[in-house]
């Protein structure tokens, strides 16, 4: 189920809203899981036994630390257990058929693979068991004992299939002892309705204009086409993903949670090391405290930190998709990370800002294309239209019509990318007494209306960060 | 001030409880609705809960199309969706351009250049058949192409004039093509299309009534001898419904009734056998319902008989689509007799129409678009009798042939009996029935022992989010229950048809990509069990969209010709 779906907004919700509350409060996270495993059966009714299977594998596995606190050999057993079954998971679903067929080319044989359709959310509920087990096993949090509250976090519908990461660390508290209130759900729905739009109104309408330039011909593509078409998915993806982070927060906050937010403004970033700051922060900060930092981090001298940072970005490209053009993606980004710090940063901290802008955004930008196509040559080749290194036009017919139909929508993608809107509304509300407090109940309803417009449109709707 | 935040908050909160419990109270108080006039067809019906639809997806697949096309108040949703899309400078709304003037065009698809051949082949070789008819071609173009000055700026769309120079060129010298672009493109500052609707309006179709008429050699009327009378001013068109876009304003519908009056019969003829007989050409009726076009001739039919008491007794034969309904009427005092067939839901055979009533003259009226969609045309040779030394077809009595046969399948199958094709103990069909349903179906055959088993599956199962391997088990089930069963049968697997291409745009798990994945494991499948694979994949082109039902899914008549056409062909050459 997808949280931009009449289903979902209602059907789904308000039901599950309504047992929620109903219920009394040591019954609502058992209503959660319930809730969680028929939001997560309900495309995909096989895959919820492997849900189940890895949520009850690490519960015991944190019994296990917890009750032999003093067996070193036991503990360090249970925890290389845990990491094999769930690194295993996540490969064979995920990986398995990008393997065999590498094995394949390499060694020109032909084995057979069995395409299996990849359990939705797997990346982000195996990432979330193995933060949990190694945390008890630091002993930075204790283990859970009561099922449903390990499942509650495990299964949570708001991130189940999208993400963020949420560390267990970060909301064991809140599972046992929430509080919510009006106002808390109140904040939450303004954050639902935000994401909501973000994904409905905006991703969904520029991503349109993405995939008729992407399905001309190259060789017809104007140089401004080719570079509106990858700014449109540039827009498309950002809204699209932090559209759905929003909706988890938001819809977190409704059943009393509080969910660390994941993109912070991405695209105004100075420099590509800020950018990843503030773009899936949840991803990288798991990256960085379950693999950069046990590996050594920068403290084992330079050579060790590069090796460390060429695995964290190899694997952070990889976790994207089972394909070679995430796996350059991921690197071409760890490339520039680098080089920023062995001398770039010091380079741009004495350019004026906007270098800085200019140089992250096209490294942004142009790492879309590495994303976005599968096959790489073909993104090769469209990197080279947008810089003029085809026998393309620089402007056609093409490229004003999709300026003139979509200029709107765009002007308006770049003004939300930014925390403009948001501080002109901190601003209302902190000045104007009657503004200040009217302004979001007045623009929630509208923005409601427009959505379900859309969602009453079922049509054109596919999701994006679906199928990581 | 932290006092006011919190305020807001409460009141946010409870505007948006509001909303989703108000707007979710009402839509499951709403009571289901059957059809849907805009959308001019069925809506989907709550679906029936069972452990094994569940297991299989379907359930939970038809609950959400049911909660799609039952939502409340969808046509304001629409609405909403598309006004706020044009104010933010959108044109393009579902293959509908918005023109100046809130003109609405419709976009002309780039034909297949194979199309244009099959088909002009198979009017060249009606035209040899026919040595002793006069034969005229008339393909109208669209207001996309007459009006493309009203197109948003920096458009580019594919020109339907140069297609039309390619029909030209194309056609037999011994088929006078009449060349209405010229005459509608001199007159294009008056209102020969309507704003909301595919159509010509009578005013256009007046001009290439004059064009006709000279070019047979008579004397057309002039414009003063008609009385020109508003049947609507209400008319919402199908443009209106596809494009979504709503506080437009609305079309006026004309009439030309000629002030010298001629008398008519008009007799209609339909799937079922002869219907209605008026004396009108025109169904007042249908001016209060929402498809106001079908005022002329009461729109689409297999076949009409039109017979004028006018002078001169010439018999003409219209082979045509829906733009010819409103230029029919200008011809009754020319013509002694009219009959007007739309291959589309003609059944009978052309040729005995022609002899049988004399016919003198043949008229082919398509605007372009239709030309190219619909497939009909090119099987246009199938409808007729002609001499062996053009095709030696002979007409097949299917009931004959397939009289000790079965076909068992889904929806697809049931219209075989349905449309008549077959008896209904040949065909085993069940509606929506699943893969993994069909081995029920093994019981219920009712021929003792069949010589030849059909199988046709997979429009309920085509969903790329299953693995296709599970679809093809089912299958190999099915099959090996059948082989037992009836050991002495002879079983065809015939490939899974792909669906309407617009539908893979709107749902993109049905699509013709995992479809022919299915299929290349369908002929693995028959080799393996030693049964026969039979393609009918090759049957839907790109270029015969119009053999579809609306949902893109299901097909109209004439594909059971073509198919039932094909299969005795492919049996009689597989011996």
């Amino acid at each position: 189920m997808v949280f931009s779906s009449l289903l979902f907004v209602f059907f789904f919700l308000p039901i599950i809203l309504g047992v929620y509350y109903l219920a009394p409060k040591r019954l609502r996270n058992f209503v959660l899981v319930l809730g969680s495993l028929l939001f997560y059966a309900w495309g995909e009714p096989v895959y919820v036994v492997l849900m189940i299977f890895i949520a009850v594998f690490d519960y015991v596995n944190g019994l296990l630390l917890d009750k032999y606190s003093e067996r070193k050999a036991i503990r360090r057993l249970v925890l290389t257990g845990s990491l094999v079954i769930n690194i295993s998971v996540l490969s064979f679903f995920k990986y398995y058929g990008f393997l065999i067929n590498n094995i394949n080319a390499l060694f020109d044989i032909s084995l057979v693979v069995r395409e299996l359709p990849l359990p939705i959310g797997i990346s982000f509920y195996t990432f979330q068991s193995i933060s949990y087990i190694v945390d008890v096993y630091q002993g930075k949090v204790k283990a859970q004992k009561q099922f449903i509250s390990y499942a509650t976090f495990i299964t949570m519908f708001p991130q189940l299939i999208a993400g963020p990461i949420i560390r267990y660390i970060d909301i064991s508290r809140q599972i046992e002892n929430r509080k919510e209130s009006l106002a808390l759900f109140g904040e939450g729905a303004w954050l639902f309705v935000i994401g909501l739009s973000k994904k409905v109104l905006l991703a969904n309408n520029i991503g349109i204009l993405w995939q008729s330039i992407k399905a001309t011909p190259l060789e017809e593509v104007s140089v401004l086409s080719a570079w509106l078409g990858i700014l449109a998915f540039t827009f498309q993806i950002y809204f699209d993903f932090s559209g759905y982070s929003d909706m988890a927060r938001g819809l977190g906050k409704m059943f009393g949670f509080d969910i660390i937010r994941n993109f912070n403004y991405p695209y105004i970033a100075k420099s590509v090391t800020e950018f990843w700051r503030r773009w899936h922060i949840s991803l990288g900060s798991w990256f960085r405290e379950y693999l950069y930092i046990p590996l050594g981090g920068n403290r084992l001298g330079a050579v060790k930190q590069y090796r460390n940072l060429l695995i964290v970005w190899f694997l952070t490209g990889f976790w994207h998709g089972a394909s070679w053009n995430f796996i350059v993606w991921g690197l071409y980004f760890g490339l520039f990370v680098t080089l920023e710090k062995i001398l770039l940063l010091k380079w741009l901290a004495r350019k004026p800002v906007f270098v800085g802008h200019l140089y992250t955004l096209v490294v942004v930008v142009v790492g879309w294309v590495f994303f976005e196509f599968t096959n790489m040559l073909q993104g090769l080749r469209f990197i080279g239209t947008m810089f003029g290194l085809g026998a393309n036009r620089f402007l056609d017919h093409d490229a004003m019509y999709y300026l003139y139909t979509h200029g709107a929508l765009l002007v308006i993608l770049a003004v939300c990318s930014t925390p403009w809107p948001r501080n002109i509304l901190k601003r209302w509300q902190e000045q104007t007494k009657l503004v200040g407090v009217f302004a979001i109940p007045v623009i929630v309803p509208v923005l409601l209306v427009l959505c379900t417009a859309y969602l009453a449109n079922v049509g054109y709707n596919p999701f994006l960060y679906f199928r990581f | 001030m932290e006092k006011h935040k919190l305020l807001t908050k409460q009141i946010t909160g409870a505007i948006v409880v509001l909303y989703l419990g108000v707007l979710t109270m009402i839509n499951i108080l709403t009571p289901t609705k059957p059809f849907s006039d805009l959308e001019n067809r069925r809506l989907e019906q709550a679906p029936r809960f069972s452990f094994s639809s569940l297991w299989a997806g379907s359930f939970t697949k038809d609950f959400e199309k049911y909660l799609a096309d039952q939502f409340t108040f969808k046509d304001t949703w629409i609405g909403i969706k598309s006004g706020w899309e044009k104010m933010m400078g959108k044109k393009e709304f579902n293959g509908v351009y918005i023109g100046t003037e809130d003109y609405l065009l419709q976009a002309f698809p780039k034909p297949e250049a194979s199309s244009l051949q099959i088909k002009m082949e198979a009017i060249n070789t009606f035209g040899a058949a026919t040595p002793h008819l006069n034969k005229y071609f008339m393909v109208v173009p669209n207001a996309v192409e007459i009006y493309r000055d009203k197109l948003p700026p920096y458009l580019q769309t594919e020109r339907e004039e140069k297609w039309l120079a390619k029909i030209k060129s194309s056609l037999q010298q011994d088929i006078q093509f009449i060349n209405v672009y010229d005459t509608l493109s001199a007159q294009k500052n008056k209102e020969l299309f309507y704003k909301t609707d595919h159509h010509w309006t009578t005013q256009a179709a007046f001009f290439a009534y004059q064009r006709f008429i000279e070019a047979t050699g008579g004397v057309p009327r002039v414009v003063e001898d008609f009385a020109i009378q508003q049947a609507s001013n209400l008319f919402y068109g199908s443009l209106y419904s596809k494009s979504g876009l709503r506080n437009l304003a609305p079309d006026t519908i004309q009439l030309f009734v000629p002030k010298n009056k001629v008398t008519c019969r008009v007799e209609y003829f339909d799937e079922g056998g002869p219907g209605q007989v008026s004396d009108s050409l025109y169904q007042m009726e249908w001016l209060t319902k929402k498809d106001k076009y079908a005022v002329f001739l009461g729109g689409n039919h297999s076949l009409i008989k039109i017979s004028a008491n006018c002078s001169g007794g010439k018999k003409l034969l219209i082979i045509k689509d829906s733009y010819a309904n409103c230029f029919i009427p200008f011809l009754t005092e020319h013509y002694s007799q009219i009959l007007v067939v739309d291959l589309r839901y003609y059944g009978d055979i052309l040729s005995d129409l022609i002899k049988d009533n004399g016919i003198n003259d043949v008229l082919f009226l398509y605007n372009v678009t239709t030309f190219f969609e619909d497939s009909t045309i090119e099987s246009i040779l199938d409808y007729m009798e002609l001499d062996n030394e053009i095709t030696g077809d002979q007409p097949i009595n299917y009931k004959d042939f397939f009289q000790q046969d079965v076909f068992l399948g889904d929806s697809i199958t049931e219209a075989i009996s349905y449309l008549g094709l077959l008896d209904e103990r040949n065909v085993c069909a069940t509606i929506g029935i699943n893969i993994n349903e069909a081995k029920a179906q093994v019981q219920q055959i009712q021929i003792k022992s069949p010589r030849n088993i059909y199988l046709l599956y997979g429009v309920n199962d085509m969903d790329d989010r299953m693995p296709s391997q599970w679809f093809v088990e089912q299958y190999r089930e099915l099959v090996r229950e059948l082989k037992q069963k009836y050991p002495r049968s002879q079983i065809y697997l015939q490939s899974v048809l792909p669906v309407d291409t617009r539908v893979e745009q709107k749902k993109p798990h049905t699509n013709n990509r995992y479809i022919s994945q299915c299929n290349d494991e369908l002929i693995k499948l028959a080799e393996e069990e030693q049964i026969k694979y039979i393609n009918l994949v090759n049957l839907l082109n790109a270029s015969n969209q119009g053999l579809y039902e609306a949902d893109g899914t299901h097909f109209k008549a004439p594909f059971y010709h073509l198919w039932f056409h094909y299969l005795v062909t492919y049996l009689g050459s597989a011996g």
